[in-house]
């Protein structure tokens, strides 16, 4: 079958970039999430002076 | 603002526990992914039909299955949230949606890939094509539902009438093949592969599984973190203090 390759190379670069790119996408989400988590408990903790200042 | 606050401080429950990080799974999954992937493009013999197009069928047909296992997923974790009425189960339901379109998405894209050579064409209205493309759309609708409202309680109740939906249309998807006999080949078994075949197919799936398992539990625990963040907002406009 001729350029058979080249439809299996672009399924395998699909799959890798799809995979790939929301695994990023999820990692960039999560670490966001955890500095605003940490950032929040940081502030719950000193209460509302330590929120003022 | 405060009284919106307030609101849907009252209406949603307790917050739960945000789950650690998990690297040894990433890893894990991985490696899994990347040796299940180099040992069947690798050791499969090209097929007597298709040649080695057969090599797409073992990243096609994994993302399929993922696609159906997350719709399963979401459909227990609606089921949960609508019984129990908890947010961790609203919050599992969406995490599986997610990663179910993105497999969707690639089941619909590699079978394209693979059906231009093989079939002549790269889309064709038959009944396994149509009703996964629907799934697709439920997946999405799912998310612009999520999207497009803000209220914790109802956003998780229509979420999980679309979700329940969702998971009727992905018996759909499966028994297709039998009930409308179109293009699309019905569902293989290992009695009617060669042994090369069958592994190949086996491990990719194992290593597609560790990623979708990958992809909830780490969406999950952003959900956990945005709400728990969320959360203490409203605890500080409210006034209370931290345990």
């Amino acid at each position: 079958m001729t350029g058979e390759w080249g439809y299996i190379i672009a399924a395998y670069a699909v799959t890798w970039l799809g995979i790939g790119g929301y695994a990023l996408r999820l990692e960039r989400l999560t670490r966001r999430a955890e500095q605003e988590y940490e950032a929040a408990r940081g502030a719950q903790r000193a209460g509302p002076a330590g929120r003022q200042s | 603002m405060t009284e919106a606050v307030m609101e849907r401080a009252a209406t949603s429950g307790a917050v739960p526990a945000v789950p650690p990080r998990r690297p040894l799974l990433a890893a894990v999954t991985l490696l899994t992914l990347v040796g299940a992937e180099l040992f069947s493009v690798l050791t499969s013999p090209p097929d007597r039909d298709m040649g080695n197009l057969e090599k797409i069928l073992y990243i096609h047909v994994p993302c399929a299955w993922m696609a159906m296992t997350a719709s399963l997923f979401v459909f227990l974790a609606s089921v949960g949230y609508l019984w129990k009425r908890e947010e961790r189960y609203d919050m599992i339901a969406a995490a599986s949606a997610e990663a179910g379109t993105l497999f969707t998405a690639l089941t619909v894209i590699l079978g394209s890939i693979w059906a231009r050579p093989t079939w002549g064409t790269w889309w064709t209205w038959d009944a396994r094509l149509t009703s996964t493309a629907v799934l697709l759309l439920i997946y999405l609708g799912y998310l612009a539902l999520r999207a497009a409202t803000d209220d914790v309680d109802r956003r998780a109740r229509w979420s999980a009438a679309v979700g329940i939906l969702g998971a009727i249309n992905a018996g759909i998807v499966y028994e297709s093949v039998v009930w409308w006999r179109t293009i699309h080949q019905i569902q293989s078994s290992p009695s009617s592969m060669g042994i090369m075949y069958t592994w190949g197919l086996r491990l990719n799936a194992i290593a597609m599984l560790l990623v979708l398992v990958y992809f909830i539990t780490n969406r999950y625990r952003s959900f956990c973190l945005i709400r728990a963040t969320e959360m203490m907002a409203e605890d500080a406009v409210l006034g209370r203090r931290a345990p």
